[in-house]
């Protein structure tokens, strides 16, 4: 839609031809560039249609009306319908107290504005926000971002008040701000992941001291629900996109089955069992540095390890990619176990990962998703029989993250990404505020002890 | 009894701007069609070509977006070249 904008601005007639589910997804994207009367043709030929016969079908039912679209002038009517759904939609700055309730009213308000996640938030009060505050010296009125698609500024305030709606601590509140400046780095494409079909998650690694500091969990069940900062910090994270960034589920964020990695998914490297330097000291930065790193996965495998030695370690990675998945940004999860096995074979970080993508093959499936082998593919009517059948997984170990976290067990598990946009992994630095220390001491008694 | 704060970010958006005139009759005309890199696009507006050149004299010239994300930098230079030589642009959007 964006593109087509650009045809308005140049003075041309510009018209959607589009998918009739992603109606009002176009629409909110013409408002976001300030054309919200952009034409918009809607036809129901199947997503990503290959039969020929729906794709006739669709466009001669919708081409009179593209044909219209090109050719009358814009209506009065028209133009000020645009203008009001543009009004309507654009959400003010609201200072100050909103609202007034009980927790109950409080909570249905919420909801009922789309605010939340669809679980209870923490009424962001000023007392409680003013506490969040804490948890940085940044002053509340510093813009740290400005997030697609609605351009939403998001000022400490604003990531303290949805901080304090997904119970985080003000703790919490520097590793939030830093994941939000990873978020918006042009190379991890978040404005392209948050609203695609693909449901795409940003999934967060923290390391550094700040992981123990709010105790964070990096070992058995990290992933897992039950641990307060593991929690908290990518459920603020989901509110800010949504409240900051603007993204409605079904609107902007079109992903087809969603995903539910996009409540939480944030772990912190095991850093004191690995064997290998952290994902931060690999993206360039201190060891005693605290760091969050991002990227966009929406597919998890695990795998038992089909045995404990350093080859059969990399060859259960190197057989569990997906067939549909090519040169796509990874995470590998590998327990302390595993790393001490391999370690101790003499191989670093990268050379596990080189290892990997030496041996990882898929299918050379025909796909549309597969440049430049496309048009050569195989019938996935068939398993391939030949060596030249298979392609590479990977064609550049950069993609590949390995990330030393996870309990006690044989798994071995990856989170993988797409290979069709040039995204990067992005790691940037946490910033504690001076009174740090006492803020650590103030909360790092809020631990689940299990015991009932 | 709470009194809460809203967690929604101020937006910044241009003001509306009303869409560039219609070309009255699409006869001789060239429409410039925008094929994105959705594997649909190409086969779905080469219909719209074959139609728009029977039902009301068009004619059309293509342009291959190379991924499905807003253009910048060159690709946006050599878009905006494109757009200057056609009379108006039919684009696909949605999957």
């Amino acid at each position: 839609m964006y593109n087509l904008v650009e045809v308005e601005k140049l003075g041309k007639p510009a018209v959607a031809l589009c998918n009739v589910g992603f109606a009002a997804d176009a629409r909110s994207a013409a408002m976001v560039k300030g054309y919200p009367a952009l034409r918009v043709v809607l036809e129901r030929v199947p997503c990503e249609a290959t039969d020929g016969e729906s794709i006739e079908r669709g466009v001669v039912e919708a081409i009179g009306e593209v044909i219209r679209a090109l050719t009358v002038p814009l209506q009065e009517e028209e133009w000020e319908e645009a203008v009001g759904r543009m009004a309507a939609w654009r959400p003010g700055e609201a200072r100050g107290v909103v609202y007034r309730g009980n927790y109950e009213e409080v909570n249905r308000y919420f909801y009922r504005m789309g605010w939340t996640d669809g679980l209870p938030i923490v009424p962001p009060t000023p007392r409680a926000v003013e506490e969040m505050l804490r948890g940085t010296d940044l002053e509340p009125d510093h813009v740290v971002a400005h997030l697609p698609p609605r351009m939403g500024k998001a000022t400490v305030e604003k990531i303290a008040v949805n901080a304090v709606m997904a119970g985080a601590l003000p703790t919490h509140l520097p590793v939030i701000i830093a994941a939000v400046e990873a978020l918006v780095d042009p190379s991890a494409w978040y404005g392209t992941y948050q609203v695609s079909t693909g449901s795409w998650a940003p999934f967060v690694v923290v390391n550094g001291p700040v992981r123990r500091d709010v105790g964070l969990n990096c070992s058995s069940g990290a992933l897992s629900p039950g641990n307060m900062a593991n929690a908290a910090i990518g459920r603020a994270i989901r509110l800010v996109d949504r409240n900051i960034g603007g993204v409605r589920p079904g609107i902007e964020d079109m992903g087809v089955f969603g995903n539910p990695g996009k409540y939480t998914l944030v772990l912190g490297e095991n850093e004191e069992e690995s064997p290998w330097e952290p994902l931060h000291v690999e993206q360039g930065f201190g060891r005693e540095e605290s760091a969050v790193s991002v990227f966009f996965p929406n597919t998890y495998v695990q795998a038992v390890a089909m045995g404990t030695d350093p080859e059969s370690l990399v060859l259960t990675l190197a057989r569990n990619v997906p067939a549909g998945k090519r040169n796509a940004l990874t995470a590998i999860l590998m327990i302390p176990d595993h790393a001490r096995i391999l370690a101790q074979a003499g191989w670093s970080k990268q050379e596990v990962v080189r290892r990997v993508v030496e041996v990882a093959r898929i299918p050379r499936y025909r796909s549309p998703y597969m440049p430049p082998e496309r048009a050569e593919g195989l019938s996935p009517r068939e398993l391939p029989q030949r060596e030249e059948d298979w392609m590479p997984a990977w064609t550049d170990p950069a993609q590949i993250r390995l990330v030393v976290t996870g309990g006690p067990g044989s798994f071995m598990a990856l989170w993988i990404s797409s290979g069709l946009m040039p995204a990067r992994w992005v790691t940037k630095r946490v910033r504690l505020p001076k009174a740090w220390g006492r803020l650590v001491v103030r909360y790092r008694g809020i631990v689940p002890r299990h015991t009932g | 009894m709470y009194e809460v704060l809203s967690p929604v970010g101020k937006t910044e958006l241009p003001q509306p701007q009303p869409i560039a005139p219609r070309l009255g009759s699409l006869e001789g005309r060239v429409i410039g069609l925008f094929v994105n890199s959705k594997p649909v696009a190409p086969v779905l507006l080469e219909r719209v070509e074959e139609l728009l050149r029977d039902r009301v004299g068009a004619r059309t010239e293509r342009f291959r977006h190379p991924h499905n994300r807003e253009l910048l930098g060159e690709e946006l230079l050599a878009f905006r070249r494109w757009v200057a030589e056609v009379d108006a642009v039919v684009g696909a959007v949605g999957d």
